[in-house]
């Protein structure tokens, strides 16, 4: 049994859906993250959850029990949830010290004094700040702050953790450690954790799976490598990432054998290229479409340069039309045609001048087709 | 229950939380909290929608408050028909514009000076210069007609005295004295609100005229004024409508003077005539309540749209302009007269005067404690100063709860009455407070027992309810806006119920802006003339009253020594204020 089920949820403000009938579950131990753009519904979603926003409908049940559901009148209100949750500001209470903050769960649990103490001290000690209890909050750093929001949210080992955008008041370098940090603490003990960011990097690094959303709908549900190499959309697609979505005008054309063919205007004249029957993304087969490819997928090479062998290999006639060095690599943008840049990735071993002619090599395999 | 095992490495102990939830909680049965929305709404539609209503309504009544009386415009036609209302018309606006005028040029001095440039003890200036807006009207200005009254008025005494001037040198009673009086605590006001203007405003966009050419002195016309503007003419409404609601001053200085306003007015109608001509008075407080309304709507939209344009969230560096010296220490000097004026002669002044045996022969043998030990056998003064503190109280603690409970549904709700509520909270603003008490004396001899509150106490508390509905409500509002909703939420999600979150989480919280609002609603009621005035029977006056009373009666040395505990009152509180809010707990960094 999943630790959280959301069937067909929703959620609406005035005309807005927040929510679009979003389906999901959440295995026990799992980390799923919500990712998407602000105003997508992720936050909505997992406030929901949380029991701090009604659904206008559908269900959510929390382990073996329901927790929503509309048409039968059931709202747990979110003080009986049993789950623990880390907001985004904190919500460190400033009127309280570090023991005050965290022992509070047990206390409105009404747990003896002995026991409080006994898990206090534990979950301090997990979280690195032993010997902090008698501390103000608000004498604490924004690190410590959020150590104090993770203990408080763990304290009463709830079966469920929920994290709203917990990384994104500190600072980039706290920020990448507590994202380990967060990781293994939360495989340690075991606990499904529902967490929440617009932060791609953030997800693909947490994620047990992610789950991406745009304007209240779920867009993908993977593994972060499903979501990043094989984006299920064109939206997926732009949005993970850096990518290269150059629209075409002609349809793909079914080939024997299962493949099929698009047409790329080029320098060189019109190529064909040959794409296996997997990279058509979306149904709707009319139309223009655009093609995806990764920048770090592409290779650049010589004019003329032989391609490796075994892969269906495309080669494309571009010219260097500017080169950015980002540090560990350069960034280029080569032109296949009038109106046309590809940006490339490529290693600092060999340079390309501006004005260049350079052939790129891309794998059929990495490029994608969207409607 | 689960069946995956639960324990952890870290010895976090067994499983305690039960993975079920508690069914009582799985079938709710929960008062929604809309019921208390409209039970609020209708608690606010009866304090403050009900005594307009029957305002309105006696209007077009013959009758006195108790007894309608018959139908009639006689009311209206008096002022209408007969052109009665213009001199009063003209008077208040006079009036109003005068003291609008001079608060304007002094205010907009002290508050660029203060914000913008580097005018000597600019600090000093910004703690000093708004005490008059908290001294009562009612001290200051007897203390004033103490010193200038035209009969016997200590300047007046002394220059007799030494230089053997015949006839008075200083004649407060009348327009002058009514309009310096009035301007001194208009000018504190003003300041008041607009220096945060001046404080708040982006100093790049006048560094930006001065890097193009303008020197200082143009830009503060060419920039700062101007987009200060709508700040600027918004105030100036807000000060205007205020000048026609003023009562103390055009009652002290405008009745001995001949000159007669709307607020002292519709008071004459009401005391000075035999019988009481409720009717006039009535229809002059519907035409006043008009007039008002109109200005308070206007700056409304003038101010609501445009309030926080200049404003720029991030921490600005202010750049002060630096004056020349002597440019510099005349405005200090100006601010000095100002403040010895406003603050330090009136106060002196009534101090001294409650601890000499006879008024004006300030001799030290004469220095006496006689005049406290006969207030505290003074009957009066006694029973108001009861009276003052425990309607004050009482109002005040309402107006929090009421406050606290319409700014939470505002901030915290979607629900369309929030904006209502607000709406109803503010709406006391546009009532003079003449008015106010005119309707409440009205509307609550109206009700059949046990609801008739005619001359009881709870009526003048009701009343200080609502005239400090306005400040106390948006305070509390502020107060919690400054709370964030995830503090509340996170008690919430781990497990506090409502009420754990309200005692645990929101009320400490919210301590200061409580508190804060509670002070507030305090000395304004403390303070108020207007409402006891008009709803005091026998064993309710206020000391206010009281000190109206001995005014009119001449004994002096009593009055002073009623004023100095108003005095202390007020002050002691605002000062308790102060400090708490000095004592900030330390921002996070």
């Amino acid at each position: 049994m999943p630790d959280i089920q959301l069937r067909n949820l929703t959620k609406r403000f005035g005309s807005l859906t927040a929510v679009d009938g979003i389906d999901l579950n959440a295995e026990h131990g799992e980390m799923l993250t919500l990712l998407g753009p602000s105003g997508c519904g992720k936050t909505t979603t997992l406030r929901m959850v949380a029991g701090l926003e009604t659904p206008d409908e559908g269900t959510i049940h929390i382990g073996e029990a329901v927790a929503f559901d509309g048409s039968k009148g059931i709202d747990v209100p979110a003080e009986r949830r049993n789950l623990g949750m880390v907001f985004q500001s904190y919500a460190i209470w400033p009127h309280m010290t570090v023991f005050e903050n965290v022992s509070y769960p047990l206390r409105m649990r009404s747990r003896p004094k002995k026991e409080i103490n006994e898990r206090v001290g534990n979950v301090l000690k997990l979280v690195g700040l032993d010997g902090m209890e008698d501390k103000s909050a608000t004498k604490l750093s924004g690190g410590q702050q959020q150590r104090v929001a993770l203990a408080r949210s763990l304290v009463f080992e709830p079966r469920l953790l929920l994290l709203d955008e917990p990384l994104s008041n500190l600072d980039a370098k706290l920020r990448e450690h507590m994202r380990v940090e967060l990781r293994v603490m939360q495989k340690r003990l075991g606990v499904t954790a529902l967490y929440v960011t617009h932060d791609q990097e953030e997800a693909l690094t947490l994620s047990d799976r992610l789950i991406v959303m745009n304007q209240g709908a779920i867009e993908q549900i993977g593994t972060p490598r499903e979501v990043y190499e094989c984006p299920a959309t064109r939206f997926v697609a732009e949005f993970m990432g850096k990518a290269n979505l150059l629209d075409l005008d002609g349809k793909p054309e079914a080939l024997d054998g299962g493949g099929f063919a698009v047409l790329l205007p080029g320098f060189n004249g019109t190529q064909t290229l040959r794409l296996g029957k997997e990279a058509i993304r979306t149904n709707s087969g009319d139309g223009a479409h655009c093609l995806f490819i990764r920048p770090e997928k592409i290779r650049i090479a010589a004019p003329g340069a032989e391609t490796a062998a075994g892969e269906a290999m495309h080669a494309l006639r571009g010219k260097v039309r500017a080169r950015t060095y980002v540090g560990d690599h350069y960034e280029y943008l080569v032109a296949i045609n009038e109106g046309m840049d590809l940006r490339v990735t490529a290693g600092l071993d060999e340079q390309w001048a501006e004005g260049a002619e350079v052939e790129l090599i891309i794998a059929g395999k990495d490029m994608f087709l969207y409607a | 229950m689960s069946t995956v095992p639960r324990s952890s490495p870290d010895g976090l102990g067994a499983d305690m939380a039960a993975d079920r939830f508690d069914l009582r909680a799985v079938v709710p049965f929960r008062v929604p909290p809309v019921v208390f929305y409209y039970l609020l709404t209708a608690v606010m539609v009866i304090l403050v929608l009900y005594p307009v209503g029957v305002l309105f309504t006696a209007s077009v009544f013959s009758g006195q408050p108790g007894r309608w009386g018959n139908f009639t415009l006689e009311g209206y036609r008096g002022w209408l028909a007969a052109f009665d209302l213009i001199p009063i018309l003209v008077n208040s606006i006079i009036f109003a514009s005068a003291r609008l005028a001079i608060g304007l040029v002094f205010s907009l001095l002290f508050a660029w000076a203060v914000a913008r440039t580097d005018v000597p003890f600019r600090r000093t200036m910004t703690i000093l210069i708004p005490i008059p807006f908290f001294t009562p009207d009612l001290l200051t200005g007897i203390s004033w007609l103490m010193l200038g009254n035209p009969q016997n008025g200590l300047i007046n005494q002394f220059a007799t005295y030494l230089f053997g001037v015949k006839g008075p040198v200083i004649d407060l009673y009348g327009w002058f004295g009514l309009i310096f009086h009035s301007s001194l605590s208009t000018i504190a006001f003003m300041f008041l609100m607009l220096a945060a203007f001046f404080h708040t405003m982006d100093s790049s966009y006048e560094e930006a005229s001065v890097t193009l050419g303008a020197s200082k002195y143009r830009t503060v016309f060419t920039i700062t004024f101007p987009m200060l503007s709508p700040a600027i003419i918004g105030v100036s409404i807000l000060v205007f409508a205020s000048g026609l609601d003023s009562f103390e001053n055009p009652l002290l200085f405008g009745n001995p003077g001949g000159v007669y306003v709307f607020a002292n007015e519709i008071y004459r109608m009401l005391n000075f005539r035999h019988p009481p001509q409720y009717n006039a008075a009535t229809a002059l407080s519907v035409i006043l309540i008009l007039i008002t309304f109109s200005l308070v709507f206007l700056q409304w939209k003038k101010l609501g749209s445009r309030q926080f344009t200049v404003i720029s969230g991030k921490g600005y560096k202010p750049n002060r302009f630096k004056l020349p010296r002597p440019v510099a220490w005349g405005i200090f000097a100006i601010f000095a007269v100002y403040f010895l004026l406003a603050t330090v002669i009136p106060l002196t002044q009534i101090v001294a005067a409650s601890f000499f045996k006879i008024f004006g022969v300030y001799k030290l043998d004469h220095l006496t404690l006689e005049n406290w030990a006969a207030v505290l056998d003074d009957e009066l003064a006694m029973s108001g100063l009861k009276n003052t503190i425990l309607f004050s109280t009482a109002a005040a603690t309402a107006t929090v709860v009421i406050g606290g409970l319409i700014g939470y549904i505002r901030v915290r709700t979607r629900h369309w009455l929030g904006p209502m509520l607000e709406l109803l909270a503010w709406t006391p603003w546009t009532l003079p407070g003449i008015v106010l008490g005119l309707a409440f004396l009205w509307a609550w001899a109206l009700p059949p027992e046990p609801f008739n509150l005619y001359g009881t106490a709870l009526v003048i508390i009701l009343g200080f309810i609502v005239k400090g509905l306005p400040l106390g409500a948006a305070t509390m509002q502020a107060a919690i806006r400054q709370v964030s909703p995830e503090l509340e939420e996170s008690s919430r999600v781990h497990g506090g119920s409502w009420l754990a979150t309200m005692r645990l989480i929101i009320v400490p919280l919210l301590r200061k802006g409580i508190f804060a609002s509670f002070v507030i609603v305090f000395a304004l009621s403390a303070r108020d003339l207007t409402i006891p005035l008009l709803l005091y029977r026998g064993g309710t006056e206020t000391l206010t009253v009281a000190m109206l009373y001995y005014y009119e009666e001449g004994i002096t040395t009593t009055l002073a020594v009623i004023a100095v505990i108003q005095l202390v009152l007020v002050f002691g509180l605002l000062g308790l204020e102060r400090l708490t809010r000095g004592r900030q707990v330390p921002d996070e960094d």
